[in-house]
């Protein structure tokens, strides 16, 4: 039995998460600072010189709405993950523009291309075209972990499955064993929380075990020149853990383990965090939005693994129906789909 | 007692060394060198087709070098003055060889195109505050020349390294990456220094890098990790692996990565020196194993170690080799900048 309440926790979590990093992506602490004065600890509208300029406070980003239209399409499927759900999902997200043409990630948007045949003609004079690298290191991205905790309630709160899960899903996008390890990472700690004796322990524990196997079934697809997940995830976590206190953390993560677009820093951040923040959902999600750099993905992977440890009581009780009025998204009727089908009610 | 002389050569065929030596394993992961040769690479030898050095002899370097030895020139021909003005044509020179052009990083491609004056596409980075990418290792790849025409100068090598670099790599955290660099190579030509001397230094260099960039208009704050807090920890692991070549190879390419960031090439170059106490092939051996950039980190430690231990600790076939397939003089550079050191003397 999966408590509903974990559900829905994880869905507003990420949704939160996503929504208030919007405003402060690509700053540095500093600069977050400088701009609102201080950490950010509500929904603000983007200012006009970050990739989200233009959208209202409470709107997301690629982040969740990638997880929130795949976990959909797969409630749709009786919870049934397959590649060709997964597959139509992207399609169908890559059609919305408030979602796709904005804010879409290098990596994403290249292998999308791929699959729909509308990759741009090779151009002849860009010299990455005169011969076929052995490794694109480049797209050792945090894109495939951006996407996954909701997708990984679907393991019903069984850790293995939720990595099979993972590779089923991200590596449509991400078939790397850095991105990978990334995604089965944040998957495995996602199916962790979902269970009523889980505390932040098992968690991170979990998402240790979901990095190393991530790696291994990866590498299957390939093998990216990078720095190991899991190895920045265990300085990370004694980073989080040693700190006296969230505002330290914060500080060290960013300027030690980093929290950019790649796999290797954000994915480590997530977990460092969510030690830091001693498994409270809300100082977890801050420590996110006020990292620096690619904030919204990493607050949006943190509000998804606390938000199913802690449950939807851990968040503002407004964020709900403010995050589904400002995105026009059905949160709560996607928890309750989900419910019915881990709980036998379909 | 070590004649300048020999540390001012050994610093350019230090690096010389490193990038052509890495321009075989490039992009490629430490398990997949040893694939690919049975063993680790040791030698200068041919790069494969599926790499960016894919159009290259043996022996010939790729860009990392290449640039540092056009700026040397341009350096010379200015009697040691490091200006804007001469960096900017030492680049555009540089660049009009279409063997170098065609692996220029993409910070420094757009920067040239800026030089020319030529329109650049709008690109939806734009209107961001900062660009987080540009945070590159492209600067400090060639910056290691200014350590030798300001050797024993630490100061002043960060100063010009500044003036050399900023014209491609426009903000703080590029330039601290790269003052790291010139502060190492400055420090390494001082008589009686210990390879602890040299990583001292390049700590402040990357300190006072940030610093002094982060106050010159023009210069832009980006988010991301803090390269002396990376470069702490990277010697820290080197330090605890000494004596332990492999084991030391792999935690550093597990935890502190040696990809295209600034903060993490520069970083490792520093741990490797660590972990081989500055023995010049030991290091650029290392860093040409280690996988990922491994043509720039081993150009940039190659430079350090270089002048660190004078050029007869590296095999005076590769210095034969180096000067025939590129048509390099090194030796005659060398005796240049000696000269010019002589004359700030008296």
């Amino acid at each position: 039995m999966i408590a509903y309440n974990k559900i829905l926790g994880c869905l507003v979590g990420g949704a939160t998460g996503d929504a208030m990093g919007a405003a402060t992506e690509i700053r540095s602490r500093k600069q977050i600072h400088e701009f609102f004065g201080g950490d950010v600890k509500k929904f603000y509208a983007p200012p006009k010189d970050t990739y989200a300029r233009g959208s209202k406070a409470g709107q997301i980003t690629d982040d969740f709405s990638v997880a929130y239209v795949t976990a959909r399409r797969i409630a749709d499927n009786k919870g049934v993950v397959t590649k060709a759900v997964a597959k139509k999902a992207l399609l169908e997200w890559s059609e919305v523009d408030k979602w796709f043409s904005r804010f879409a990630g290098p990596t994403t948007r290249a292998n999308i291309a791929k699959m729909k045949g509308t990759a741009p003609d090779v151009n002849k004079f860009d010299p990455a075209n005169l011969f076929t690298p052995v490794n694109m290191n480049a797209q050792s991205s945090n894109g495939a972990g951006m996407k996954i905790a909701p997708v990984a309630l679907f393991s019903g709160g069984d850790v293995d499955k939720a990595i099979k899960i993972a590779i089923t899903v991200a590596s449509l996008t991400h078939p790397n064993q850095i991105a990978l390890a990334g995604s089965c990472a944040v998957a495995a700690a996602t199916a962790c929380a979902m269970n009523d004796d889980a505390d932040l322990f098992k968690v991170v524990q979990a998402g240790l075990y979901g990095a190393r196997e991530g790696e291994r079934l990866g590498a299957k697809y390939h093998e990216n020149a990078g720095a190991s997940v899991e190895e920045r995830m265990k300085l990370a976590i004694w980073v989080g853990l040693t700190a006296k206190d969230m505002d330290e953390a914060i500080d060290k993560l960013g300027s030690l383990v980093g929290s950019s677009l790649a796999a290797n820093e954000a994915i480590p951040a997530v977990f460092g965090l969510m030690v830091a923040a001693k498994g409270d959902t809300m100082q977890g999600i801050y420590g996110g939005v006020n990292i620096g750099d690619d904030t919204d993905t990493i607050a949006t992977m943190v509000g998804g693994i606390l938000g199913a440890l802690n449950g939807v009581e851990s968040l503002p009780a407004k964020n709900l129906k403010f995050l589904e009025k400002q995105n026009d998204i059905e949160l709560e009727k996607l928890a309750k789909d989900i419910d019915k089908i881990l709980n036998g009610k379909a | 007692m070590r004649n300048i002389y020999d540390k001012i050569l050994g610093g350019l065929l230090g690096g010389a060394t490193g990038d052509a030596m890495g321009a075989s394993t490039e992009i490629r992961t430490t398990g997949m060198i040893k694939d690919k040769w049975g063993h680790l690479v040791t030698d200068i030898i041919q790069a494969p087709e599926d790499t960016w050095a894919h159009w290259s002899r043996r022996g010939q370097v790729t860009d990392d070098f290449s640039v540092s030895y056009y700026h040397a020139l341009q350096i010379i021909k200015d009697k040691g003055k490091i200006t804007e003005k001469g960096a900017e044509k030492a680049v555009l020179k540089w660049f009009e060889d279409p063997n170098y052009s065609q692996c220029a990083g993409p910070t420094t491609r757009r920067s040239i195109a800026r030089m020319k004056g030529q329109k650049l596409p709008p690109t939806k980075q734009d209107r961001l505050l900062c660009v987080n990418s540009r945070a590159s290792n492209g600067g400090a790849m060639k910056v290691g020349c200014v350590g030798l025409f300001d050797a024993c100068n630490v100061d002043k090598a960060i100063d010009d390294a500044i003036t050399m670099c900023k014209p491609t790599h426009d903000n703080t955290i590029a330039l601290a990456g790269t003052c790291a660099i010139a502060a190492a190579v400055a420090e390494a030509c001082k008589d009686r220094v210990s390879y602890l001397d040299v990583i001292e230094a390049g700590i402040y260099g990357a300190e006072q890098g940030f610093l002094r960039s982060s106050k010159i208009e023009g210069v832009s704050p980006v988010a991301g990790p803090d390269i002396v807090r990376r470069i702490r920890h990277a010697v820290d692991l080197g330090m605890r692996y000494q004596g332990r070549f492999d084991e030391a190879m792999d935690i550093l390419s597990r935890e502190i990565g040696g990809g295209l960031p600034a903060a993490e090439a520069v970083p490792a170059a520093f741990g490797y020196i660590a972990a081989t106490k500055g023995n010049a092939m030991d290091t650029i051996v290392m860093a040409v194993n280690a996988g990922d950039d491994t043509d720039t980190v081993a150009c940039m430690a190659g430079y350090i170690v270089g002048a660190l231990n004078g050029y007869d600790r590296i095999p005076a076939r590769f210095l034969e080799l180096i000067e025939k397939e590129n048509k390099f003089d090194l030796r005659k550079t060398a005796t240049k900048i000696c000269k010019l050191l002589e004359k700030e003397d008296k």
